[in-house]
Order: structure tokens, then sequence, then C-alpha cells
């Protein structure tokens, strides 16, 4: 009785997240999200299996090469989504001084603490990872051609294989992520890791995001582009363990059916489908003992971090941070004397990054905008050839479009990022010191982004544009780059005439509406731009011609910026959601 | 200097300040009592303007806060009850803020910030994040975010509230002494011996209403009694605390 009300109390943890809105109905959130994963995962086995009953005559070898695509992508879909389900909940994977707090007056022995909180754990990443992987279950023998004579212990070896891979992978993903945080915080102790632990929670979420948005366009020809040695030994790619361990437990099924005679649309392709796919057994041996080993590995060593970092409840620990104090203070001093220099701009520029590095909604939701940049980076360049030596005038649109691209979504997460208090709960101290002008604060807002967000990009994709576009050029693009950055900064904030991180955060009403009209209208500018700098760049007059344009267009922007906000509006802190958005009606 | 005209304060429908009115001049503290529950902090947050009045009006000066709040609250200092910061910050980053937001010159904010944490022995804490703070770490910090500014007008609910022995006496003498420099100090607490030594005045509320709004002296003399402790114990209890607790303990041993 008591290790289940204890065991309740830790679900209940899983759902008391920053993401959500206290105010939210958990159990709502809950049923949501579980239906969601449960229809997601149905409606992609169905689209996956329509292929197989438009080709109702597809022979045994074409059928289990074209299927490895699949394994391979549902596999994929259940590890990253389970890494991610494990970031998403990184603060509740472990017990936390709350707990201490809590539980730890109660007589209740401490290891009883623990070893509900972990029974808590599995239940929660068991019950995801099953509704994950139920639909591709349930539809696993309608993802074959009619015409393949398979038994029925063969249905049920083709499912039960695909359930236990994808829900083995899934688990994998979910451990994986638990192991390297207990990992990192049994080496580093309790109090370093508490300072890594910001930028290991939001490398984790871009690699999984990223890994995630590349997927749909990676994973067809999974047998010829992964699994044969080309760019990528297989056996680096940890979904090919379990898609090998799927292939051990049931790649006869299809593979040992009767070949008979093919039709002759079929015929050539057959035999070769069928000796590539025999090619590949020893592969997924090797595969298959990976993922077993692999697993166990995982599993030992996360365990092994677990136990020792519960040893005890964990305490609140205390630390003095004296190293890089010189840098520190180095990094205060230009900021407040070259960055932003009146009070209430420092006020805005240092919140800002306190925000973004520290509050995990905020952390998360940038991290989640640099996976979709990067994605837009492998995308880019990998539908270009690299090996050829480029000049502006042969530069694809494409590329020269990733800057503008990349920055725009960026801004774009930090313009949401901005909506969301950093806590609502202390608000309150922003009513009660604020001048209210909102310009300086507004303007150590932007400097911020600028410093933080848009500067790296730069000189991210600065590195890369001088090995393509030599060095004269990769600068003038940057500067480009960086003139845009200050543009798009202006024209989201144009109408903003709320506190940045301070006021409860309101949903937009048109976002649906709005949305695609700006991912458009940025696809359709990013590139626009790329062919005006194109055609601009190379020339000096074209050169002062595009960059003037791009000064006189930042200063109108500016002033009008200016006098929009020579009047002053009244700040609304307790602005409420609308009556239709408050009911659920914009849904 | 500050004044509350009929305040009135509903949620929902449920009247929880019904109204009050007091009056706060310079270089007076006037002390704010009354049971859990009673209005104190609503009251206390109508008269920052953090929450708005359902009726009546709080004014400065002879003007109403809300006609120029951020006016007037460039002359408050408020430590509210629940210290609720931003617990990612560190205690002189939240001062930090709070006093750059101010727009005070960096140059008084870093003197003043490193003094008074100083002086409220928070100095060496300064630096840790606010998560790790106890409660009275974070209303030291309260305190110095009010002050920082030099304000005229303090507004203080249970700012004692888990600060240490030391602290709390260093509070008591800190507030007469602002009080001596002209400011106005509502200072709303629990411990009674602490507002009887302390305040030149007496409001003491009860269910959202005022019951007693006088020097402590006069209140004494009043109800015939020895101290504020009992003045309070006649204005507001209903039932014996004795027997309250007799009927408590009863419980607590009752295996039944």
């Amino acid at each position: 009785m008591r290790d289940r009300l204890l065991v309740r109390h830790f679900l209940q943890r899983f759902l008391d997240h920053d993401m959500m809105s206290p105010h939210a109905d958990r159990r709502e959130v809950l049923t949501f999200t579980c239906t969601m994963v449960v229809v997601s995962s149905l409606f992609l086995a169905f689209f996956l299996a329509v292929k197989y009953q438009l080709n109702v005559f597809l022979p045994p070898g074409l059928t289990s090469i074209v299927a490895l695509d699949d394994r391979f992508l549902l596999i994929s879909i259940a590890m990253i989504v389970m890494g991610l389900l494990a970031a998403a909940e990184w603060d509740a994977l472990a017990l936390d001084t709350r707990d201490t707090a809590v539980l730890g007056p109660l007589p209740v022995p401490p290891a009883v603490i623990v070893r509900t909180k972990f029974v808590a754990i599995i239940l929660f990443a068991a019950g995801f990872d099953l509704a994950l992987s139920l639909g591709p279950t349930v539809m696993r023998t309608v993802a074959l051609p009619v015409r393949l004579p398979v038994t029925f212990a063969g249905a049920l070896r083709l499912t039960f294989a695909h359930a236990l891979c994808a829900t083995a992978a899934g688990a994998f993903g979910f451990v994986a992520v638990l192991g390297v945080r207990e990992t990192c915080r049994a080496v580093a102790g309790p109090a370093h890791f508490r300072r890594i632990s910001a930028g290991l929670h939001a490398s984790l979420v871009v690699f999984f995001m990223t890994a995630l948005l590349l997927l749909p366009g990676s994973y067809s020809s999974a047998a010829l582009t992964w699994l044969t040695p080309r760019r990528v030994p297989a056996m680096t790619i940890p979904p090919l363990w379990f898609v090998g361990l799927h292939e051990i437990l049931a790649g006869t099924v299809i593979d040992g059916l009767p070949r008979g005679v093919p039709s002759p649309r079929y015929a050539a392709a057959e035999h070769d489908a069928t000796q590539l796919y025999r090619s590949l057994w020893p592969l997924f041996h090797r595969l298959a003992t990976t993922a077993v080993v692999a697993s166990v590995a995982v599993i030992t060593v996360t365990v092994a971090a677990c136990v020792w970092n519960n040893r005890r409840l964990p305490a609140e620990s205390v630390t003095h941070d004296d190293r890089f104090r010189l840098l520190k203070r180095g990094f205060l001093w230009t900021a407040t004397r070259l960055v932003v220099r009146r009070p209430a701009a420092q006020a805005g520029f240092f919140f800002t990054l306190q925000s973004l590095s520290r509050s995990a909604p905020h952390r998360v939701t940038i991290a989640a905008s640099i996976a979709v940049g990067l994605s837009i980076v492998v995308i880019t360049l990998g539908g270009n050839d690299l090996h050829q030596t480029f000049n502006l005038a042969t530069t694809p649109l494409s590329m020269l479009a990733l800057q503008t691209l990349l920055i725009g979504v960026v801004l774009t997460a930090f313009r949401h990022v901005v909506r969301v208090p950093a806590d609502v709960r202390a608000s309150w101290t922003f009513q009660l010191a604020w001048s209210g002008d909102e310009r300086p604060y507004l303007a150590g807002v932007k400097r911020a982004a600028t410093s933080v967000l848009v500067v790296p990009t730069l000189l991210f994709l600065f590195v890369g544009d001088v090995w393509i576009l030599g060095p004269r050029i990769a600068a003038l693009h940057a500067v480009t780059g960086m003139g845009v950055a200050l543009l798009l900064l202006e024209l989201l904030f144009l109408n903003y005439r709320n506190l940045p991180f301070a006021l409860g955060y309101v949903r937009s009403e048109d976002l649906k509406a709005v949305g695609p009209l700006y991912v458009l209208a940025m696809l359709v500018g990013a590139v626009a731009l790329a062919a005006l700098e194109r055609a601009a760049l190379g020339s000096v007059p074209g050169e002062a011609a595009f960059f003037g344009a791009l000064v006189v267009l930042l200063i109108g922007v500016h002033a009008l910026d200016r006098s929009h906000r020579r009047t002053r509006v009244p700040i609304d802190f307790d602005e409420r959601p609308s009556g239709a958005i408050r009911l659920e009606l914009m849904r | 200097m500050l004044e509350a005209h009929h305040l009135v304060k509903r949620f929902f429908g449920i009247t929880v300040v019904d109204d009050v009115s007091f009056s706060v001049r310079a270089g007076e503290v006037v002390g704010y009592l009354g049971p859990n529950g009673s209005g104190k902090t609503t009251t206390a947050k109508m008269c920052t303007g953090l929450i708005e009045t359902s009726a009546g009006s709080v004014r400065f000066e002879g003007r109403d806060i809300s006609d120029d709040p951020i006016a007037f609250r460039r002359r408050l200092g408020y430590v509210p009850e629940e210290p609720q910061l931003y617990s990612f910050q560190s205690g002189r980053e939240y001062l930090e803020f709070v006093g750059r937001l101010r727009e005070l010159p960096p140059l008084t904010l870093e003197r003043k910030m490193d003094a008074l944490l100083e002086l409220l022995g928070l100095s060496g804490a300064a630096n840790q994040a606010i998560a790790s703070y106890s409660k009275g770490m974070k209303q030291k910090v309260l305190l110095i975010a009010a002050l920082l500014h030099d304000p005229d007008v303090l507004i203080f609910d249970e700012p004692d509230s888990g600060l240490d022995v030391t602290t709390t006496l260093v509070l008591r003498h800190l507030v007469r002494a602002l009080a001596e420099r002209g400011k106005a100090v509502l200072y709303s607490s629990h411990v009674l011996e602490l507002v009887e030594k302390l305040c030149d005045r007496v409001i003491v509320l009860h269910r959202g209403r005022v019951v007693a709004d006088d020097s402590v002296a006069n209140l004494q003399d009043l109800m015939t009694s020895h101290s504020l402790e009992e003045v309070f114990a006649q204005l507001v209890l209903r039932e014996d605390p004795q027997i309250t607790a007799r009927d408590i303990a009863d419980l607590v041993v009752d295996h039944a």
C-alpha cells in the first residue's frame, strides 16, 4: 500500500513539469499526450503498410529489403522519441532535495523511497514505450503483401520480433539518457553535476531533435545506405543493432518463403534483393550481438550509477565556484562597458542570459531551434556536392540562404521564449521595480540574443563558408547575416509592447493561420536575399549598394520602432488569455 | 504620507478586506496585526498596487497611487510575506537585477549592495543560487532589495519570518532608524512583542475589518491590559487559547 502510494506520487511528479503550465489539467495533458502517441504511431504504421497493399505481388526477397527500411524507421523513432522523453523529464529522473524535504521526515526507509522512485521511472518509461510501439506492432501483419504465403505462426513471430525490438530500442534510448545523466552525476558529484547539467541537457535535446528531424529523409534504402559499408559503418548506428536483432529473430519468416516464379517485372530485382539480403546475414548477427551486449552494458552502468548516487537521499549542497572568476569579471566588464551601458539595458541583457541558460523551458526551446537549424544545415549541405570548388556565381542559392534560415529559426524561437515567464511567481519583482520605459530593457534583451544566439551561429557558419566561399566572400556573407539578424530582431519585436520573461504565457490565437505563412515568407525571403547577395557581392558598387540598402532598411525599421514606442502603453502584468483560448476553443 | 481609504477586496464574491482605512505618516512605524486570513497581506498588496482594490483607494502624498503607479513604486520598498524570487539567480544577481531595473547608478548599486550583504551576513552566500537559500536568507535578500533605492515608504509583510535572532534584532533597530530618517513604515507581523516595542501605532485587523487603530499605550489603557498580547487576545480571539491547545493535545494522543 505504502509502496503503491509512493510510486503513484513519483509518477505524478513526471507531470509536474516546467514545460507544462501550472494551471493545466494534468489528467487532460496525460490523456492528450498518450492519445497523440498511440494515434501517431498507428497512422505511421498504416502509412508504411500502404505500399505493401499496393504491391500485392511483391516477392519475398524484395519484401525483405523494403521491410528493412520500415524496421529502421520504426526502431529509430522508438529510440529517439524515448531518448527525447528522458531528456524532457531530465530533472524528474532522479530524487531531488524536495523529495528529501517531503519524504525524509516520514517513517519510510530511504531504500523504499529510492526503490519506488525507480519503479515509477520504469513504469513511466515502459508505459510510454508500449504506447509508442503499439500501433506498428498491431499493424505488423498488415505491412505484408497479401500474396505472400506467411503462416499464422510466421505472422506471430514477425509481430513478436517487432514488438520486442522496437520496445527494446525505445528502452535503450531512455536508459542511455538516464545512464548518461547518472554516470555524469556519479563522476562529477552532485555539486559539479548541477553546473554541467544544463549544458548536458541542452546537448541531448539538440542531438535527439536533430536525429528525429533528419530521420524522414534518411531512412529509405536503409539496406543500401546504412548496411552496406559505404560512408558510415553500420555498427556505429544504434538503431541498426536492433534492426539486426529483428532480422535474426524473424528475418527467415519472409526470406524462407518459397520463391516460385516471380513475375517478369520483379524477376531480376528479386534475384538481386535475395542475394543482397542473404549477404547481410553475417552483419545482422554482429548487429544483434551488439544490441544485446550494448543493452546489457547500458543497463548495468545505469543501475550501478543509480545505486551509487542513491546511497543516501539527496541533500542540499552549497558550492563556492571561484574558478573562472577572472573570466567572469572580464565578461562582466566587457558587457557593461561595451554592449549594454544603461542599467535597465543591463538588467534585460543579464536576465535574458540567465533565463536562457538556467530555465528549463527556455533552454529546451532554444535547443529545439538549434536542432531545427542543424537539420537545415545537414540537409542543405547533403544536397550539394561539397568537393567541387565554388565561386560566388556558382554557389547554390540554398547554401547562401542557409545563413538567413538558420538565423530566422533561432530568432523565431527566441521571440517565442521571451513570452514564457522565467518564473511567474517571482514576476512581482518586475512590477515593483519597473521604471515604466520598456525601451532600454528590451534593447538589453535584443543584445543578449545577438550575443549568445546570432554571433555564435554566424561564427559556426563562417568557418564553413571560408572553406567553401573563400575568406573575403565569407566575411561579407557573415556581415550580411549580422545585418539580417539585427533587422529580423527589430521586426520580430516591432509590435511587442510587453516585458520579456516577466508576464504569464498567453498563447497566440492565430498561430495556426499565421505560422505556415510565416514559414513560407521566411523561405521566400531567405532565397530572395540569397539571390540578391549573389548578384551584389563580388563587385564593389554592388556590395556598396547591397549593404547600403540593408543599413537603410535597418535604420528605417528602428525608427519605426522608436516612433511606436514614443507613446507609453501601460503593461498589463495580469494579462489573461482570451475567452476562446481559456475554453480551449482554438485547439 | 500613505493613506488607505475604505479599502475593499473581494475574491470571487468573498470579501477578504472590508472597508479598511488608515494612514501612515512620515517618520511613523505602524504595526499591522491580525490572525491568519484576516486580510493583512491582501491589504499590503493593495497598498503596493500589486493587486487592484475592489473599492476604495490608496493615496500617497495625496495622490491616488493608481494615477501613476510607477512613480509611487520608485519611492516604495516592499518585503513580501512569501519570498518568491528567481531561484536560478544568485542573491547578488537578483539584487543587481532589481537595482538595474530601478536604474540605480552602477557604482552606487555595487557599493550599497556589497555593504548591505556584508551587514546582513550574506556576503559569503551572495554568489550561491537562491534555490539553496534558507527562508531567512531569502528574507534578507528581499530586505536588501527593498532598501537599495532609498525608498520613502516601506511596507514590511512579516519580514521577520525565518530570520535568526541577531538579524531580527538588527531589523528592529533598522526599522526605527529608518523611521527616524523620515520613512513611513507599515509593519505587519505576528510577533506581538516586537510590534509593541517597535511601532508608534497599531492597527488590528479581524475578518477583513479594522477593529482597533491606536497607539499601543492607548490600546492598553482602553482595554485595561498590561501587554499588546492581552489587547490582541481581547480584540481578536473568540476562544480561550488554552482550551483550544488542550483540545488539540487531547486529539493528538487519541488513538481510538
